[in-house]
């Protein structure tokens, strides 16, 4: 019996790996081979799925990687014998050998991809449930400490303290309260929360769970996006396997602690990931945002205290309450502890996710993870943290990504996403397509947001068709106006960062112009 | 063997009758929280929102027409007219224009001679616009149905759609 490793993962379906599963039990039922194929989540190489790993039957620790294979490749490779680790085109070896992987500092993403995602056994076989039964020997103030100490910062976005708030809702004094995930991961250039919940979806579990225990919250909510349809059915027969093992319901691992997980879809709305519309929402209404205070880890969800953290977020306390905060907070910078998940997209060669302390360069992590660009072409820019985050320029690669590092320069770290692009960039359109997004996201709620933005698109259109510089100044003028009121007027960040990427846009494209000259 | 996978299952819908929705609506509990989901469900039974429904739902819900009619026309995936054996959605968002996006946008458009949020009836195909996929590193990416297709170009993407089966259409 040989064991195939291949994803069951969004990117490797998207080129075709479903198929390519098929194809290969098809190919060894007819050579009279007998395989095992043992579905995972990605390891985050994009550019080598559909990734397949053959278990080294010598040493089931070692496997050897072959990729990307196309359904063409499959006949060839059970020539060249690839289930004794034959030579092949598309070997790449031991897998743990790749620098690409190599060079990475796995802690929340550490089972992603090796193990198969909804087999508890080898979750617990990989470190899974650790930090569960950690937290089962400390009281809940202790819990909370330990995620303080960690200095871990809030991973969807904004980086606030994770410890301050489940200390506040730990604190707060209610009949009910909420545990709520936030996986409406709408940024463009983002798929951590994805990754992560199609290739380890108990590790999500595992944090919500723990942040149950510690605040004393016994429903938990998982909001999922609805573009992500196969992670719903990943998570679906995760949280029913989770609940027929006794780690979800009542009375969990016999601990007395009584937590299950609900999970609810999404309906294409941006502005579900801001985290007050997101309630709304899940409360069956428009998403439109609420204004605070109150803040929602007092009067959340219901009105009841509620957590409200993204998946990385959660994911990552597992390992913080397993290994210790000393151990997490170790990694990174100072002021920004621990690893983060970068995603690499756009024009690039090499693209996936990455995960590495704060404090890596932009520079390490396009040109050499990344490759530099798909096209061949110069960098000719690089958005940073989503469609509100903001357009740097190639001059800027060696940045080091932390908060603080890149807050310095004007722009955000948001969710950890890079889309690169090359030097054929029309930086003005990418302006007016962050003042369009606008428009069409916006919840409508405040005027700034809803209106601006429209305002936005307008006044680009005219800097396009002006000629005459005189005018095209007094646009400018106008456009730079309009930002200070969306940014100081607007109710959250939709309105309120969107001028970031218009500003930093606009500016590199006036560079750009006057280079040209 | 690509052709296999290149197959889409097309998608099957009732056809709207409130007398159905109504037995249908009773599998629900009344708190206001599951209107999304309830909405989600009639979406994948008949294809759309009818507007029949808003009453029905409102009176389920105990809320007023218009809130229903707010929620429905809030969300992006809600639709309130019929849509084809197919959905093909185009990420217009920042990682897929790096890659092409806006060219493939215009050239699937022409070709489909329709835009955004039409249906072409003699193929069965409606075009929508969607912002992210979460798989930028494969960008462009195009959703038809539940399936994503990565890196493609308009002239694959014309050869699916050119495969697609094309009886019964709505």
């Amino acid at each position: 019996m040989h064991n195939i490793y291949l994803p069951r993962e969004t990117t490797a379906l998207s080129l075709h790996a479903e198929e390519l599963a098929v194809a290969l039990a098809t190919e060894a039922a007819a050579r009279n081979i007998d395989i095992n194929i043992i579905r995972t989540g990605s390891r985050g190489a994009a550019w080598l799925e559909p990734l397949l790993e053959i278990e080294n039957p010598d040493n089931n620790a070692e496997r050897i990687a072959y990729g990307p294979v196309q359904l063409d490749d499959v006949a060839t490779l059970f020539d060249a014998d690839f289930l004794k680790s034959g030579e092949h085109s598309l070997k790449l070896g031991n897998i743990d050998t790749i620098p690409w992987f190599q060079q990475q500092q796995r802690l929340t993403f550490s089972r992603c991809g090796i193990i198969d995602s909804l087999s508890l056994h080898s979750y617990r076989e990989h470190g899974g449930f650790k930090g569960l039964e950690q937290a089962l020997k400390l009281d809940k103030p202790e819990i909370i400490q330990t995620v303080l100490d960690s200095g871990l910062r809030g991973r969807g976005g904004a980086a606030f303290p994770t410890g301050i708030k489940w200390q506040t809702v730990a604190g707060a004094e209610a009949d009910c309260k909420y545990i709520v995930c936030n996986a409406d991961e709408g940024d463009s250039g983002t798929f951590s929360d994805r990754l992560l919940m199609e290739g380890d979806p108990y590790c999500l579990i595992e944090g919500m769970l723990i942040a149950g225990i510690a605040t004393g919250a016994e429903l938990g909510m998982i909001y999922l996006r609805s573009e992500y349809p196969l992670t719903k059915i990943i998570l679906q027969q995760a949280l029913t396997k989770a609940r027929q093992a006794g780690y979800l319901g009542n009375n969990i691992q016999d601990s007395g602690y009584n937590f299950d997980i609900h999970l609810h879809v999404g309906a294409g709305a941006y502005i579900c990931g801001e985290e007050t519309s997101l309630l709304e929402s899940l409360e069956g209404k428009r998403g439109q945002i609420r204004f605070k205070p109150p803040l929602p880890a007092l009067e959340g969800l219901h009105g009841k205290p509620t957590v409200v953290n993204n998946v990385i977020t959660f994911a990552s306390v597992p390992i913080i309450l397993a290994k210790g905060a000393e151990y997490y907070a170790n990694f990174g910078t100072a002021k920004s502890p621990g690893t983060m998940p970068f995603q690499l997209s756009g024009n690039i060669k090499r693209g996936g996710l990455i995960e590495t302390a704060f404090g890596t360069t932009l520079r390490e992590l396009i040109e050499n993870f990344g490759g530099g660009t798909c096209s061949g072409k110069p960098v000719g820019a690089m958005q940073i943290g989503g469609p509100l985050g903001a357009y740097l320029a190639a001059e800027q690669l060696d940045t080091p990504l932390d908060y603080e590092s890149l807050s310095a320069i004007g722009g955000m770290l948001g969710h950890g996403g890079i889309v690169v692009f090359d030097d054929s960039v029309d930086l003005l359109q990418q302006a007016r397509f962050a003042m369009e997004f606008c428009a069409i996201e916006s919840c409508g709620k405040c005027t700034p947001c809803r209106i601006g933005s429209v305002r936005g698109m307008e006044i680009i259109d005219k800097i396009y068709n002006t000629q005459d510089n005189s005018s095209k100044a007094e646009h400018y003028a106008l456009l730079d106006d309009l930002c200070d009121t969306m940014e100081s007027a607007s109710l959250c960040a939709m309105g309120g960062l969107t001028p970031m990427p218009v500003r930093s846009a606009v500016k590199l494209y006036e560079q750009q112009f006057a280079d040209k000259k | 063997m690509l052709d296999n996978a290149y197959k889409i299952d097309r998608n099957q819908f009732k056809d709207w009758q409130v007398e159905l929705a109504g037995e249908l609506l009773k599998e629900f509990d009344h708190e206001e929280h599951n209107l999304l989901d309830v909405l989600h469900f009639f979406q994948n039974e008949f294809g759309y929102i009818d507007k029949e429904l808003i009453p029905l739902l409102a009176k389920f819900f105990n809320l007023s027409r218009a809130d229903v009619h707010g929620v429905v026309s809030f969300y992006h995936d809600f639709r309130e007219q019929k849509q084809g054996s197919y959905v093909l959605k185009i990420c217009q968002a920042e990682s897929c224009q790096a890659m092409g996006s806006r060219k493939l946008t215009e050239e699937i458009k022409t070709y489909l001679g329709i835009d955004f949020h039409e249906t072409n009836i003699e193929k069965g195909i409606t075009l929508e616009p969607v912002y992210c996929l979460g798989n930028c590193s494969c960008s462009p990416n195009v959703m038809l149905n539940t399936k994503i297709f990565s890196r493609t170009n308009s002239d694959e993407l014309k050869q699916i759609l050119d495969k697609l089966d094309k009886t019964e259409h709505a």
